[in-house]
């Protein structure tokens, strides 16, 4: 199904950028929520937002649909800044267990959402979202079940038209079958309207197929930022018997994300620094969700952002005092003729468009 | 396909659609917002508006019996004991006056006294906290509307339902009071009870104890917290005015030399008496008991005569305006106080 979706965005996927963050962090009290967050979205997109409970995924998405204000850093949606009338009205936010007014029926939670967006509603696409999932319309919101909450939120979030679409968690809580209807739903728009998503979920295997696009966070910072394919094919599943406690050194010298032994096997997933040499192993290229969890389970392996999803460097040249979010890192395309000399464009150690390990700062001592 | 702004033609979206909802209202964005806010607390704006409407039904027909009993018994300005030769004789009648329509009188007061610290409450403080608590915020503002015309709405249109179920009730009050309050009731306008539930008071305290809700609920966030916050603060503000009200407008004074009766009219606010000597000094402390020799201890200090600061009748509504005037300021302060920290977090 992937490639389907990839030929779909490919057409529209052009420089244009959905969504930006520079050095983007917010603090719920003492603690960093999410901290010196820096990527770029490109848009027409479907990008799945993937990290362990806590890491900041639900931050991020109030930040970029304007729910809440950055405590440091920036973020900005075609170019201007989330809170704005004209972005408010582009951006839909499902936020995370879809709050609904308990005592409104379906109908009125839907009246609502065409009172609140002028001009943008489009109620076919709202009532049919509402029959498909069989949601009584005359039922309070407060009492459906999960999944109809989450269907009768996505209608509204679908309704609305939108051009950037956040979704947190939406999966959670379907049956299988809604939650394919879900999918094929969000792949349906997205091709028909070119709308970004941003989707975040913990249901790794089901955002295989669906997503185009990935940024995965840990401890409040991204880790993992780029095309899906090209995330994959920076990696290799090698899978081999165990001989001793080391893995061999052939494949030691790669970066190694991840390994697993299960009896006298060991599976690695490891960050290619070029080809995998040949020996007494396989080596495959990983799944998403393989690759997923790899990241997920070694939160200490180096971040990796691809170049694509690096932020366009001349805007954060505009933009004096905000910190750098990923030093050392290629830019995306080449350096403008109006940089300074000596500037954050030009990082000392690479030409632009190679593939950088770097550490994240945070105590990585792979 | 629908996405195009068509301000004229809204509908277009929904026409060609068979079943589901179609009502056709509410379409401009404070349209759908003043809708929702509606929609979500009409049970409260319904039980506001009936009781008020009630308590003004009830205030007019206890005006046409108070009117008609005073008219009967001809005891129009007569208090109980009363220095009006007009009212002799009359105590009896104003006796049973008072036992037929005085529970009822209080009864209204103390529902019009009440009244602000009740939708403080039950109004004011679950007006955001609840929201918040609940994360129903975020559907509205993920919507297009901004977060300070949902605030707008939000805070208006309650603002909007309190001040007219209060005014309703006020006004019917007050023309009860023409004919049934003071002397004959016993009920001056001075009293707390009285001066609270009178003209423009109790609307400046509504939207006063509105405006804490809405800002404790906004900086709380709990709904019970809130309610809690919201009480203390308003009987707080009513207290303090309280203890300030003497203070608001210059008072009168009358002086009564020695040997005449002093006493100011029945409807006048007695705020400090006491006694002044031939230089015009005051002695607000009698410095005599009322032991034998009193008259001669009050002529050795040089006391000529008593003084009484009152507040007469004709100050009731300018002192009325301007406490309003002072609660209707400190409600906008709060206001502007919950609309910068509503943009300052949600932009």
């Amino acid at each position: 199904m992937r490639p389907m979706a990839t030929d779909q965005v490919t057409g529209r996927a052009s420089g244009r950028t959905a969504v930006e963050a520079i050095g983007l962090g917010r603090r719920h009290r003492l603690r960093w929520a999410l901290r010196d967050c820096t990527f770029r979205l490109p848009a027409g997109r479907i990008c799945a937002l993937v990290g362990p409970g806590g890491s900041g995924k639900s931050t991020l998405l109030s930040l970029v649909s304007g729910l809440t204000r950055p405590g440091e850093g920036t973020v900005r949606v075609g170019g201007a800044a989330p809170a704005t009338a004209a972005n408010r009205a582009r951006i839909a936010h499902l936020t995370q267990g879809t709050p609904l007014y308990p005592r409104l029926t379906v109908a009125e939670t839907l009246r609502l959402g065409r009172g609140l967006n002028p001009g943008r509603w489009n109620a076919r696409c709202a009532e049919r979202i509402v029959r498909e999932g069989r949601v009584p319309l005359d039922a309070r919101a407060g009492t459906l079940s999960g999944g109809q909450r989450t269907l009768l939120g996505l209608a509204l979030a679908f309704a609305k038209s939108p051009e950037l679409l956040l979704l947190d968690e939406p999966l959670a809580g379907l049956d299988p079958l809604a939650r394919h209807r879900t999918t094929a739903l969000l792949l349906a728009q997205a091709a028909e309207h070119g709308t970004t998503v941003v989707l975040s979920s913990d249901l790794l295997a089901e955002l295989d197929g669906v997503c185009d696009y990935l940024l995965v966070l840990g401890g409040g910072r991204v880790r993992l930022a780029g095309e899906v394919d090209d995330l994959i094919g920076a990696h290799a599943l090698v899978m081999g018997a165990h001989r001793d406690a080391a893995l061999p050194p052939a494949i030691a010298a790669h970066t190694v994300i991840d390994t697993q032994t299960s009896g006298r096997r060991f599976t690695a997933v490891v960050r290619r620094k070029g080809t995998v040499a040949a020996g007494p192993w396989e080596t495959a290229e990983p799944s998403l969700e393989e690759l997923l969890l790899a990241y997920l389970r070694a939160p200490d392996a180096p971040a990796l952002i691809a170049p694509s999803a690096e932020p366009v460097p001349a805007r954060w040249h505009r933009r004096p005092g905000n910190k750098p979010g990923i030093p050392g890192m290629p830019r995306n395309g080449p350096p403008g003729p109006r940089s300074r000399p000596g500037g954050r464009d030009t990082p000392p150690g690479g030409a632009a468009g190679t593939w950088h390990d770097h550490h994240s700062g945070k105590g990585a001592a792979a | 396909m629908t996405t195009t702004a068509h301000p004229g033609t809204n509908g277009r979206g929904t026409t060609g659609d068979p079943g589901g909802t179609r009502e056709m209202d509410g379409r401009a964005p404070l349209g759908g917002l003043l809708w929702l806010v509606w929609r979500q607390h009409r049970l409260v704006f319904g039980v506001l508006l009936a009781a008020a409407a009630g308590g003004a039904v009830w205030c007019a027909v206890l005006r046409g019996q108070t009117a008609a009993f005073i008219d009967a018994h001809h005891i129009a300005g007569c208090s109980q004991i009363s220095l009006d030769p007009r009212c002799d004789g009359t105590q009896k009648a104003v006796t049973a006056f008072r036992e037929t329509f005085g529970p009822s009188l209080r009864l209204v007061e103390v529902g019009l006294v009440l009244l602000p610290a009740l939708i403080g409450l039950f109004l004011g403080a679950p007006l955001i906290a609840r929201e918040l608590e609940a994360g129903t915020h975020k559907l509205v503002l993920t919507q297009s509307v901004g977060p300070l015309r949902w605030l707008a709405a939000k805070t208006g249109l309650p603002a909007l339902v309190v001040v007219t179920a209060c005014t309703g009730l006020s006004l019917t009050f007050s023309w009860l009071w023409q004919v049934a309050g003071d002397e004959v009731s016993g009920y001056y306008w001075y009293s707390t009870l009285g001066f609270h539930s009178l003209g423009p008071v109790p609307v400046a305290y509504a939207l006063l104890a509105l405006a804490i809700g809405v800002l404790a609920g906004l900086l709380l966030r709990r709904t019970v917290l809130s309610m809690g916050v919201t009480l203390g603060a308003v009987v707080a503000v009513q207290v303090v005015l309280a203890q300030l009200r003497p203070y608001l407008l210059p008072t009168v004074t009358t002086e009564f030399p020695k040997n005449r009766p002093a006493q100011v009219p029945d409807d006048s606010w007695l705020v400090g008496q006491g006694h002044y000597t031939r230089s015009g000094a005051r002695l607000s402390d009698s410095p005599c008991d009322a032991s034998a020799g009193y008259e001669d201890c009050l002529r050795q200090h040089g006391v000529v005569g008593q003084y009484m600061d009152h507040h007469p009748a004709s100050h009731h509504w300018p002192l009325a305006w301007i406490e309003a005037g002072i609660v209707l300021a400190l409600t906008a302060a709060l206001t502007v106080v919950a609309f910068r920290v509503m943009r300052r977090r949600h932009g």
